[in-house]
């Protein structure tokens, strides 16, 4: 009987190569366990953003979620903590619903009512569909197309299918689609650009928005800095899409196929070549040179005065936080860290990032965290900070660093953002 | 419109209720689920779950397994994780899905109990029902596994009988009570009985055919003691031990409510809680208080669980229908309900109940400060 928590060490994951990925790296091929740890990313919608908030960053918007009582009942508390409780709207169904299809009759009526309960009449309703719709084959479209008609607002189908999770559409790349699908294409404006991927806007102090408008990209626009439905549709004139999170690839591929929207992708990195050569890479593709020098000084800078003030570190690194665990350990290591334990799956596109780690600290022990195996996990590795919201659960002792905020960190000021974070903590 | 929420949200479904029974038992429970149920069962619905381990997981399903029934893969999955846990028993729970593509629970325990030789359970919740159906079919279980080990072991009793308790999850208590304050509540009044705590502890289980009596503080509680009865001939009562932290402490909210009420506050008060709970809680009130108009009301309903006169409401029309018609003074309920009491002019008295606003709610009652129910109105707009 094996009483111990599946891990490899970061060598063991690279000898086994993204060819004999271990069957622990894909949840559905075990049970889950839901560790209070995992329960911050594995539940759909269980902290973050989820299919639900995530529709609900649309402005002037609201959601009647038409599902089992069990599935929104994560709501009942994260819509009060989150404040988007008045926003939300539950439809909730029975065994004969479930039988007849009775509830999609409903559907209409009930957004006509809902769209009179707040003091301000919503412009968009937002029919959230689950797993149990899926199942039947229920075909959304002509149902919220009557509900558009009765209720006098822009009514538009959403899914929160967990069955789907590990497809080739996961539910939080498919919300993604459903936002951006809004999106008509207007008259080009050169000197657009919108930040896809985040549903919560980048840091203030970013130097994304600088060097942009440097750039002459003086209009850059994100959907959660939009006030208006109106001021979304905008997002429409963009010259190009940037897209900030892999989850937002499929939207802005539909973008592009359906209104001939450009993108380009922009990955988040913690290491300062890494964050360098991005820019390099984007000016290039879109024909300008971006003068990124003076941020990479300050950042190198405070990096320099960290070291100074702590000079040996080791981490514990969990999957909730503002970062790829993977990149953000081989830029720990790169700057004279410890890592001792990463507690996230990986996939093929981290192994550049493994190979990193691998050569740097070979031992560093990989887990994960949906394994049942998990349930024997015993803290103990020594970690000096547990960085991530599920990090702490796993390492009491080591000081909690959760580095995990709706407000995004991005490029150099990201990294100076999780230094400073880490300093406040230690 | 039945099942539509302007002003509430979703109460704790059946799955979580029967997670909640089975969770200190030892066992192995396996929920038929993509993951999410799970995560809010375990998440939202069960407070011991960030201070005590239980092996609760879910099947992982994707929709090729539902599409195509893969029961046995989820066998296999279970049969990898007992690998790893000496598990008292098996129990599977159900979820949305496995009550859309029609899954053979029964067929499912017997393979599980030929398979993996250990007591095997099953709960079909559908994640429509709410919390006390699952918490009642998950007791009916353990009182049939009772059953079958008494079979094999004979009676485990001796000396005098004890008492079984049914309706002790966190899901069915008072707010600020466990289990433990239940049971020695319970010990006070039965002081030569050993006092059973169903769900407690897995060995408790073999002792259930010699309970001389089956006290239900919950209406999840009643189709077991029932069960008791018939199998057994134990007979069985419904009530709520109240705690003097709730009733008694001057410092608490609702006590300061009561103790006031002493110098005869009296009025029309409505209490919504479960129904076997609110029924104690307003007998306190009505000894304590002169003048005094009681009516209980309960979102949970379970045939035989409901005491006389508690009013059943099937939704939150019924809720704002009952605040609407009657002139309530007071008005004890979970914080959740708060918003839809909006401009009823009643005094609200916060009275939390997990199954209602899980964690969001304060659970020490004393915090809970009441208040006038004012501003624009869930009512005037109805």
């Amino acid at each position: 009987m094996n009483r111990e928590p599946f891990s490899l060490t970061a060598s063991e994951a690279v000898r086994l190569g993204p060819g004999r990925m271990p069957k622990e790296a894909l949840p559905a091929s075990s049970l889950i366990y839901s560790s209070p740890a995992t329960l911050s990313y594995n539940s759909p919608g269980a902290n973050g953003f989820g299919v639900k908030r995530a529709a609900l960053v649309m402005p002037e918007s609201v959601m009647l979620l038409v599902s089992p009582g069990c599935c929104g009942r994560n709501s009942t508390i994260l819509s009060r903590e989150s404040g988007y409780a008045d926003r939300m709207f539950y439809l909730n169904m029975d065994e004969t619903d479930l039988v007849m299809s009775r509830h999609l009759n409903k559907i209409p009526q009930a957004v006509a009512e809902i769209v009179g309960v707040p003091e301000k009449r919503p412009k968009v309703v937002f029919v959230c569909f689950t797993c149990v719709d899926a199942l039947l084959g229920t075909d959304p479209d002509p149902v919220c197309r009557r509900a558009e008609e009765l209720a006098g607002v822009r009514v538009i189908p959403c899914y929160m299918y967990a069955l789907t999770r590990e497809g080739t559409k996961p539910p939080m790349a498919l919300i993604r689609d459903t936002l951006y699908g809004e999106l008509a294409r207007r008259p080009v404006d050169p000197h657009a650009v919108n930040l896809l991927g985040y549903f919560a806007p980048l840091l203030e102090d970013s130097e994304l928005y600088p060097m942009f408008r440097k750039a002459g990209l003086t209009r850059i626009r994100e959907i959660s800095r939009c006030g208006t439905y109106g001021e979304f549709l905008e997002m429409g004139s963009a010259n190009f899409n940037l897209v900030l999170n892999p989850e937002a690839d499929f939207a802005a591929q539909r973008l592009l196929e359906r209104t001939g929207m450009p993108y380009i992708d922009l990955t988040r990195c913690y290491a300062v070549g890494r964050i360098a050569k991005q820019y390099e890479l984007l000016g290039a593709a879109i024909g300008v040179t971006f003068d990124d020098r003076p941020y990479r000084e300050e950042a190198r800078q405070r990096l320099e005065d960290f070291r100074k003030d702590h000079p040996a570190l080791t981490f514990a690194l969990g999957q909730m936080l503002n970062a790829n665990p993977f990149e953000l350990a081989a830029a720990l290591l790169s700057y004279g860290y410890g890592v001792s334990e990463i507690f996230a799956p990986y996939t093929r596109t981290d192994f550049p990032y493994l190979r990193e780690i691998a050569e740097r600290s070979p031992d560093t022990a990989i887990y994960f965290g949906t394994s049942p195996s998990m349930m024997n996990y015993r803290s103990g590795a020594g970690a000096d900070a547990a960085v991530g919201r599920d990090a702490p659960w796993y390492e009491p002792d080591a000081v909690p660093v959760g580095f995990c905020s709706d407000v995004q960190p991005f490029g150099y000021r990201g990294l100076i953002a999780f230094l400073n974070e880490m300093e406040a903590a230690l | 419109m039945k099942g539509l929420m302007k002003y509430l949200s979703p109460f704790a479904p059946d799955i979580s209720g029967a997670v909640s029974v089975f969770f200190r038992l030892g066992g192995v429970s396996v929920i038929l689920d993509a993951g999410g149920c799970t995560g809010n069962s375990c998440g939202f619905d069960e407070p011991r779950w960030f201070t005590e381990k239980s092996a609760v997981f879910s099947a992982g399903l994707r929709d090729l397994d539902a599409i195509l029934g893969r029961d046995r893969a989820m066998l296999d999955k279970t049969a990898e994780v007992l690998e790893q846990f000496d598990a008292n028993f098996l129990a599977i729970i159900g979820s949305p899905v496995p009550a859309v593509i029609g899954t053979d629970f029964r067929g499912l325990v017997r393979e599980a109990e030929r398979r993996f030789r250990i007591p095997a359970a099953a709960v079909e919740t559908n994640g429509m029902d709410l919390y006390d159906r699952g918490a009642s079919g998950a007791y009916l279980e353990l009182v049939r596994i009772a059953a079958a080990g008494e079979k094999r072991s004979g009676n485990a009793a001796d000396g005098a009988g004890p008492v079984a308790v049914f309706g002790c999850t966190p899901l069915d208590l008072a707010p600020g009570d466990d289990s433990e304050a239940v049971r020695e509540r319970l010990q006070r009044k039965y002081p030569d009985r050993e006092i059973l705590i169903v769900g407690d502890r897995f060995e408790d289980l073999k002792k259930l055919p010699s309970a001389e009596l089956t006290v239900v503080t919950a209406p999840s509680g009643a189709a077991a003691a029932r069960e008791m009865e018939r199998r057994w001939n134990i007979p069985w009562r419904a009530g709520y031990p109240v705690g003097e932290a709730l009733i008694g402490d001057r410092n608490g909210g609702a006590s300061r409510e009561n103790q006031r009420g002493e110098t005869g506050r009296g009025g029309s008060v409505l209490i919504v809680h479960q129904a076997v709970f609110a029924d104690a809680l307003g007998r306190v009130i009505r000894e304590r208080e002169r003048e005094v108009s009681i009516r209980t009301a309960t979102f949970f309903d379970l045939p035989g669980g409901r005491p006389d006169g508690c009013i059943l409401l099937r939704g939150e029309d019924d809720f704002i229908r009952l605040i609407d018609e009657n002139s309530f003074d007071r008005i004890y309920a979970d914080p959740l309900l708060e918003r839809a009491c909006a401009g009823c002019g009643a005094e609200f008295i916060p009275l939390p109940h997990f199954a209602v606003s899980g964690s969001a709610a304060p659970q020490n009652f004393p915090e809970a400060r009441p208040r006038r129910v004012s501003g624009s109105t869930a009512a005037g707009s109805r």
